[in-house]
């Protein structure tokens, strides 16, 4: 099987995350946050070295910062939701601008609010997002750090330059780019990211945080309420981050495998991981140019997927005559159906590979080969 | 030296204590405070109270000492 579906989830995963995962499952775990005793506090500890490793990952000591939910959606959501919940008032809907590229994790919280009457929305290409930033700053920008249809980032300096400048809070979304690039520089330039663990971070699905920036103007309400472990005798949430965010039972091994999979990310250098990954995202692009009939979107992102359609074929069938010759990878719209509009691929979709870091170039020239072969009339 | 008990808004503000008593040297362990009206504590052994507040409070930490009773 040759792999090239990381963009949904990596896989493999590496062998110090799964390893550290079988030691930690054979130990007694408590419920972290909801006792003094050891198995308690054995998960509490995972959970808090989690929010270390994640606070690294992002270049700041904070943290108690970084507050975890079931998945990067979640965590979308709180971001989203809670800062328009924080910053409203009652019949007058905030100004929110949001980009064509963005994943539906973005799009429909926003979608509920404008309908909600809480927001006015702008969807905004990439053309049309500077010009709007500079004429009509909103109160709330939600941007992706990298698309995951092809990769598409924007300039987060001069974004951010303005957002600070007209007082815009302005939320990451770091599904495809935690794990595959340097976020230090990002977060600085942020009020809040969040990223899942499962992707580039090689956790396990089912865990991924939203960190909130020491110097961001707001935090955000409480989206999910419920037990916290602290201040019981409130009737609201706790005031402090994380506890804040987290309501209920924080899935422990999840966390724990993503935050393993920041140390072994840590210990090899994002950097490194980086380049090795843009080779492979090269070495696509160059094999499939040559392919006839293949078109390419946006082929010129540094990071990212690889995203193409070849004339006359269905993006699904190309995909399960790949499945059939041992390769994984995505067609559709990969939940961002207004990036396939913008590209012109928004009626069948297109076919989407994300390599990462475990595969190969002897893989990628295998894929390649198969990519070529299937199809009647390719060279 | 005395021993000295502190109360923390949560476990996470707990472990965040723990980590810069020590690095500055103190050993400190996580304790269950709830009847004090707070979640979780750290309990070290200390030859300046104040010291160790000052410690914490500098770095974020919110806590308080509990009275001996």
């Amino acid at each position: 099987m040759i792999y090239l579906d990381n963009a949904a989830t990596s896989f493999p995963k590496p062998r110090a995350v799964t390893g550290a995962c079988e030691r930690l499952l054979r130990l007694p775990l408590g419920n972290p946050g909801r006792g003094g005793h050891s198995p308690a506090a054995r998960s509490a500890e995972a959970v808090f070295r989690a929010r270390e490793n994640a606070a690294r990952l992002l270049g700041t000591e904070a943290a108690e910062r970084v507050a975890f939910f079931g998945g990067a959606t979640a965590a979308l959501n709180t971001a989203i939701i809670g800062t328009v919940t924080a910053l409203g008032r009652a019949g007058s809907p905030l100004s929110v601008y949001t980009t064509v590229f963005e994943h539906n994790a973005v799009l429909r919280p926003l979608y509920a609010l404008e309908k909600q009457g809480k927001i006015t929305l702008s969807v905004l290409t990439p053309e049309g997002l500077l010009p709007a930033l500079a004429k009509a700053p909103p109160r709330v920008l939600v941007l992706t750090l990298c698309g995951n249809v092809t990769g598409r980032a924007f300039p987060l300096k001069e974004i951010s330059r303005l957002c600070k400048k007209n007082g815009t809070v302005l939320i990451a979304d770091a599904a495809q780019a935690a794990g595959h690039m340097p976020l230090e520089d990002a977060f600085s330039r942020v009020d809040m990211l969040c990223a899942p663990g499962h992707k580039g971070l090689f956790g396990w699905m089912g865990a991924g945080f939203l960190a909130v920036n020491p110097a961001s103007p707001v935090i955000p309400e409480a989206v999910f309420s419920g037990g916290s472990g602290s201040e019981p005798q409130s009737p609201g949430m706790p005031l402090l981050l994380p506890e804040r965010l987290e309501a209920g039972t924080l899935p422990v091994l999840p966390i724990a495998s993503l935050s393993y999979g920041i140390e072994f990310l840590l210990d090899r250098g994002v950097a490194s991981v980086q380049e090795q990954e843009r080779a492979h995202r090269k070495a696509l692009i160059e094999g499939l140019s040559v392919i006839r009939g293949v078109t390419l979107y946006e082929p010129e992102n540094p990071d990212g997927p690889v995203l193409y359609n070849r004339i006359g074929v269905n993006p699904e069938a190309e995909a399960r005559e790949l499945e059939d010759a041992g390769i994984c990878v995505r067609a559709g719209f990969h939940c961002a159906p207004l990036a396939h509009a913008y590209l012109g691929t928004g009626d069948q979709g297109a076919v989407r590979l994300s390599p990462g870091l475990f595969n190969t170039p002897r893989q990628i020239g295998e894929a390649l080969h198969c990519i070529e072969r299937i199809v009647p009339g390719a060279l | 030296m005395q021993i000295l008990s502190l109360s923390c808004p949560s476990v996470t503000y707990a472990q965040k204590g723990r980590r810069i008593l020590a690095q500055a040297g103190i050993k400190a362990r996580i304790i269950r405070r709830s009847r004090f009206g707070c979640s979780y504590g750290l309990e070290c052994a200390s030859a300046d109270p104040e010291e160790v507040l000052s410690l914490l409070r500098g770095k974020g930490v919110p806590c308080e000492v509990i009275p001996r009773s």
